[in-house]
């Protein structure tokens, strides 16, 4: 079975956060990324990526998070990523070097910190 | 009916005497008397009777007194001869006794000599009027009875098609199989009413087939048969059965002329060969019903010389309107019924998901091949690696029941998906019962990491779990069925397996056997699925099947679905799964479920599946291209240690896309030793690492 992933947007201070539910892998990567790259407009400072609802990720999600980071560099935009200290994807994250290219943030409110600065 | 005596038209009177003279005065007193009648005379009894016999007379008047033969004697041979004829006899004067013996002998009058001639041509008169009345009376007799005869031919014959009507439409509505139905009419025709009859039907692509063709004798059956083989009807739309198709009006012919024949055109090959077994004359009737034209019947005689007639064709045409009545309705119950059919196979699996570390089974057996019943079942994973299972029952048969199975099936898959709990999801079926219909239905969620189910019943027969050691429970609790109440209410209940247990879920025709109760039903399927509750899936739904209904099923379709969850080894791990990425979140739970068992910490659990998956990614994306495969996993687990390998059997090529590369490295940072052997029969990644030892 395919499993549609369940990604809910809120906003904050004017900073679209984008939270994906469950687990994130090649069988839904792409569903995934569309929804992402639709929650941002182009008048938005950038994107959080909440990560804590998220149970699976593995290099797909990676290349998916570095692609989406990428995108918005290209725009001008900030992008930040919300990991809780004990979530277990935190070692995929680290392993794959993605925390070099965007701010790893254990809260939401620190990630809109990165925002102000 | 009194009808005035006609005007006496000459009439031929015999008169029979010894005596010349007066043989010669009486026929001239009569003619001077009487208008229009001829006086023949003989002058004795053996002459007139030689007359008698040739001529009817009007009257006959006779001397008693005679040689030879006397007049008595004459009468007697008369009243032989002529009964009708009255007779008047002569007689001398004062001879009373011969008079009394005259009257007696049967003479209608006696004269008396000197004969009086007044009174003579007064009598003869009366005697010839009384056999005007007579005669008159014996026509309207016979009017009368000719009349009676006939009515009762009448009779007979409209008894006769009523008769025959009945038998056409028992056997009409005996059948649902149209084609059947025209060959058992035709078979009814002859010889009744043809010595031939052809039948044809319409069918829906505008195609025509000839149905059936009967003789009265069965040696011309044969031939008209091997004769009409050389023109299939399609193929030639022959006259005159193509104009009553096309135009839906009967035809009634009732003498086949050569030059009728002339006129229908070219293509009159039936016809044809029909005439060369000496047909004389035909009715074809359409068969129509709800304005199409469905087929024609055509009859026709020949040994039997009939002619067909209006009132023929009435009884026929009669005929053919309850015979396309009939048909139409086959047509349309073989279209409901395919329709419902096609609707159910289509809700029922094909077969079941094939879920790694569970088996199941299911079996269907429909009561009877026509009708359709409302049972169904369906299984599927469930997002957090649960598995969804569902017995339901819609009441009633044929469409709408398949139809509202079709909305029920894909509801519950989608709220199931969606993840709300069992009763949310009854409660939301409940919706969409309409008045008037109702179904039972049972939704399970069972969760093979703790052998747990979460249920909800609305109104269906209890589900029963069976442990490895034959324990068995049925899980209770419930509502009413969808449909029972206006504002139902349904609840969740929970159980916790025995590990290992088998789920059987089922539809009432399992339990309800003609003769018992259901509670004897329950009591059965409780012995036979406890009796082998380790055996082959497979084999324990057929078991069961056959021990709880004692192979004579009752009048209900039966559906059985069975479900189990192995035991996971905590050293040992294997699945192959189809290379596609819906396999995944699959693969994912069960590797989750057996780590669980082999109690190995989250960060290793995690870290392992990640790699495992990724080495499974690498094989749907790159092994196959656009052909089928599969992957295998295997895993072995030691206090220390844990091996994993990853399979496929196709050719890599080279990595391409975005992602190249990230995920091998990926696996060689998370499991250490990893080594990647490409064969020609396919790839192995085998991956290896020590365990973290368990610190929380």
């Amino acid at each position: 079975m395919t499993v549609t992933a369940m990604v809910k947007v809120i906003e904050r201070n004017g900073v679209p956060v984008a939270a994906p539910e469950g687990e994130i892998d090649l069988a839904n990567v792409a569903d995934c990324r569309a929804q992402l790259i639709s929650v941002v407009p182009n008048t938005a400072p950038g994107l959080i990526l909440d990560l804590s609802q998220t149970t699976y990720l593995d290099s797909r999600g990676v290349h998916l998070i570095l692609e989406l980071a990428e995108r918005l560099r290209t725009s001008q935009q900030q992008m930040a990523l919300v990991l809780p200290e004990r979530s277990v994807i935190r070692r995929v994250l680290l392993l794959t070097q993605v925390d070099k290219t965007v701010p790893l943030c254990r809260t939401l409110d620190e990630a809109l910190q990165q925002f102000r600065s | 009916m009194i009808v005035a005596p006609e005007r006496v038209s000459t009439k031929l009177i015999l008169l029979v005497d010894d005596d010349p003279v007066l043989l010669q005065a009486l026929p001239e007193a009569l003619r001077l008397r009487m208008e229009e009648v001829n006086v023949e005379t003989c002058d004795s009894a053996e002459r007139a009777l030689q007359r008698i016999t040739e001529v009817d007379y009007e009257a006959i008047v006779t001397d008693i007194k005679m040689p030879g033969t006397d007049g008595l004697a004459l009468l007697a041979q008369i009243k032989a001869l002529r009964p009708d004829t009255p007779t008047l006899l002569i007689t001398g004067h004062g001879e009373h006794d011969l008079a009394v013996q005259a009257l007696r002998g049967g003479a209608y009058d006696f004269i008396q000599k000197p004969i009086d001639r007044e009174y003579f041509v007064a009598s003869l008169i009366r005697a010839m009027q009384a056999r005007q009345y007579k005669r008159q009376l014996d026509d309207q007799q016979h009017t009368l009875e000719r009349h009676a005869s006939d009515l009762e031919r009448t009779i007979q014959e409209r008894t006769r098609e009523l008769q025959f009507l009945a038998d056409a439409s028992r056997i009409l509505t005996a059948s649902l199989d149209s084609e059947a139905t025209l060959k058992s009419i035709a078979r009814l025709a002859v010889p009744r009413l043809a010595d031939m009859c052809m039948t044809f039907l319409a069918e829906s692509d505008g195609q025509v087939r000839r149905v059936e063709v009967v003789h009265s004798d069965p040696a011309k059956e044969q031939r008209l048969r091997k004769l009409l083989e050389r023109y299939p009807f399609n193929a030639v739309v022959s006259e005159p059965t193509a104009t009553v198709l096309r135009t839906g009006q009967a035809l009634l012919v009732p003498e086949i002329s050569e030059e009728w024949a002339r006129g229908l055109g070219p293509h009159t090959e039936e016809l044809s060969v029909a005439r060369t077994l000496g047909s004389v004359s035909l009715i074809i009737v359409p068969l129509v019903a709800r304005g199409r034209t469905l087929g024609v019947i055509a009859f026709l005689t020949a040994e039997s010389n009939r002619q067909y007639t209006r009132d023929d064709l009435a009884l026929v045409e009669e005929l053919a309107r309850r015979a396309a009545l009939a048909i139409d309705n086959a047509r349309l119950y073989e279209q409901e019924r395919r329709i419902a059919e096609t609707l159910q196979r289509s809700l029922l699996p094909q077969r079941l998901p094939p879920i790694p570390g569970l088996a199941s089974a299911a079996r269907y057996l429909a009561a009877s091949p026509e009708a359709v019943g409302g049972d169904w079942y369906d299984l599927f994973v469930l997002p957090r690696g649960t598995v969804g299972l569902v017995m339901g029952d819609v009441a009633g048969r044929g469409v709408r029941v398949a139809a509202l199975m079709a909305e029920l099936r894909s509801a519950l898959r989608a709220y199931a998906v969606e993840g709300y709990s069992p009763a949310e999801v009854v409660q939301r079926l409940a919706m969409l019962i309409e008045p008037g219909e109702m179904a039972t239905l049972v939704y399970l969620i069972f969760d093979p990491a703790t052998q747990t189910v979460r249920f909800t019943n609305a109104g269906h027969p209890p589900p029963l779990a069976v442990a490895p050691d034959g324990r068995a429970a049925y899980l209770e609790g419930g509502a009413p069925p969808l449909g029972a109440l206006r504002m139902p209410s349904y609840h969740e209940q929970s159980a916790q397996l025995w590990p290992g247990s088998t789920l059987l879920l089922y539809t009432d025709g399992l339990i309800e056997v003609r003769g018992a109760s259901i509670d004897d039903g329950l009591a059965r399927l409780h012995r036979a699925a406890a009796a082998d509750p380790n055996e082959d899936l497979d084999e324990l739904v057929d078991r069961v099947l056959g021990e709880v209904t004692r192979g004579r099923p009752g009048g209900d379709d039966i559906a059985l679905l069975a479900l189990r969850a192995e035991i996971p080894d905590p050293t040992r791990f294997h699945v192959r799964l189809p290379a596609v990425p819906s396999s995944l979140p699959m693969l994912r739970h069960t590797l989750r479920r057996w780590m669980e068992a082999a109690q190995t910490n989250d960060e290793d659990a995690y870290e392992i599946l990640v790699a495992c998956c990724e080495a499974c990614s690498n094989v749907i994306e790159h092994a196959y291209g656009a052909a089928d495969g599969d992957v295998e996993v295997r895993g072995h687990m030691t206090e220390h240690e844990v091996e994993m390998t990853v399979r496929d059997w196709g050719r890599w090529r080279p990595p391409r896309g975005m992602n190249r590369g990230r995920g091998l490295r990926l696996i060689e940072e998370l499991m250490r030793h990893v080594t990647v052997t490409p064969r020609p029969d396919g790839t192995t990644v085998h991956m290896q690492r020590t365990r973290r030892q368990v610190t929380t």
